[in-house]
């Protein structure tokens, strides 16, 4: 939550800060980051929601750590 | 206006990027798979390195018909792929190393403060540092990897009294080439890490003396390196070094210069800190740069979200043994791919370069 918390408040000063600069920006670059500040925010909130977003490095561990293990035995 | 480092920054720039986390993730499981003979496996790493640079290199000449890969507007799809490819590597390198610090700092010097604290106190100060650009990163990282540089150096004469040199006996020994043979490849991702000089070839200038320039910060890693193997086994001994997470941090505990000089590891940690904070910075510029080749735009706006996505990354490991694993076991697989991959499709593009005749001056005629 605390994170949450934190990354909010500094993407919104973010944003209002540079929302002069965004006025003469493109329509593009403005979508982009705005779609970058959606995806870190969203990514806050998985924190805080029960889902295991370890998974994929889990199953790196798990895949390619193997093969390591592999070199390593033999 | 594009921004220009010289070669001896560059130098310096690669030294520090290979050095500052391999610090923290390697000694251990060298230690743990070599023994006494880590020391041998350094040597061999450097001399296969020196054979190595060449290949990596090249002719000179060539170098810069590769120039300006990232400002390119009409990107060919293998150099796209060579950005995106960049991209995954760089992203690997900064979820490892600033999971490996941000856990480092929590159980070395501040146990009590919250992980999302320190991580977004980090990412702050790396954004911070990123958006001065590339010439900013190379000054500090000048200025901070030669103060590690010569501190590493003073460390010898400073723990003399703990130094026990039958340590490191018996040199060799039943089963060591094997062992020593492992050790290399559990090195060899971190060493190839030194790929990193395919990124900032855009930002050198002059390409002339860049071969002495690469072993030169390649030089000064394995010194330093080479040094800091020596000491843990020498001061610390096979069985305590293997058996701790951070055994570097485990030998500069053991300074005692006189009844009041007993915790010089903290200023040494912190003089260490902040070439690692030059690495990240580094990473996390070449990630935005790497993403705005792929998405074909300069994007001068999303750094912060983006740095802000990173640090959140780190909870992509569920706890620091999961780091740990991924440091020591991971990526010594998943990092060698990466980088045999980068290594290839550099070497497609500089050959396309050079074939076609498509090279920098043409681009300037170009511009011009």
């Amino acid at each position: 939550m605390l994170t949450l918390f934190i990354v909010m408040i500094i993407l919104g000063i973010y944003l209002v800060a540079i929302q002069k600069d965004l006025k003469d920006a493109d329509k593009k670059e403005k979508n982009w980051v705005y779609l970058f500040s959606a995806i870190t925010g969203a990514m806050a909130i998985l924190n805080i929601l029960p889902v295991p977003i370890h998974v994929p490095i889990k199953w790196f561990n798990h895949a390619v750590g193997e093969i390591t293990k592999f070199v390593i035995k033999v | 206006m594009k921004q220009h480092i010289s070669p001896f920054q560059f130098s310096m720039l690669v030294g520090n990027f290979i050095f500052s986390s391999t610090l923290i993730t390697q000694p251990q499981v060298l230690i743990q798979l070599s023994k006494q003979n880590i020391w041998i496996v350094v040597l061999l790493s450097f001399c296969l390195n020196l054979l190595l640079i060449p290949i990596f290199i090249g002719n000179e000449n060539n170098l810069s018909k590769v120039e300006g890969i990232f400002d390119d507007k009409s990107l060919s799809w293998i150099q796209k792929n060579f950005a995106g490819s960049l991209f995954v590597f760089f992203f690997f390198v900064f979820i490892r190393d600033f999971n490996s610090i941000i856990y480092f700092i929590s159980s070395v010097l501040l146990p009590k403060t919250p992980l999302d604290i320190i991580s977004i106190l980090i990412i702050l100060c790396l954004i911070y540092i990123s958006n001065s650009g590339i010439e900013v990163i190379a000054r500090i990282t000048v200025v901070h990897f030669f103060i590690i540089f010569l501190t590493v150096l003073g460390l010898p004469p400073i723990l003399l009294n703990e130094i026990q040199l039958g340590n490191l006996l018996p040199v060799g020994g039943v089963g060591s080439v094997r062992e020593i043979g492992k050790s290399m490849y559990l090195m060899g991702a971190s060493i190839g890490e030194m790929i990193v000089m395919f990124f900032l070839l855009n930002y050198v200038k002059p390409f002339k003396k860049i071969k002495k320039a690469t072993i030169k910060g390649i030089s000064m890693f394995f010194a330093i390196f080479f040094i800091s193997s020596l000491l843990d086994i020498t001061v610390l001994g096979v069985g305590v070094a293997k058996e701790s997470t951070y055994p570097n941090f485990l030998v500069v505990q053991q300074i005692h210069l006189t009844d009041f000089l007993d915790r010089l590891d903290l200023v040494i940690v912190l003089l260490w800190l902040p070439t690692v904070f030059c690495k990240l910075a580094l990473v996390l510029y070449a990630i935005q740069k790497c993403s705005n080749t792929i998405i074909g735009r300069e994007l001068k706006f999303t750094l912060l979200p983006l740095g802000l996505l990173l640090a959140l990354c780190m909870h992509l490991f569920k706890d620091n043994i999961e780091g740990l694993e991924f440091a020591f076991i991971t990526w010594p697989t998943l990092g060698l791919l990466l980088e045999v991959i980068i290594f290839a499709q550099f070497l497609w593009i500089k050959r396309k370069q050079t074939g076609s005749g498509k090279g920098s001056k043409d681009r300037k005629n170009v511009k011009a």
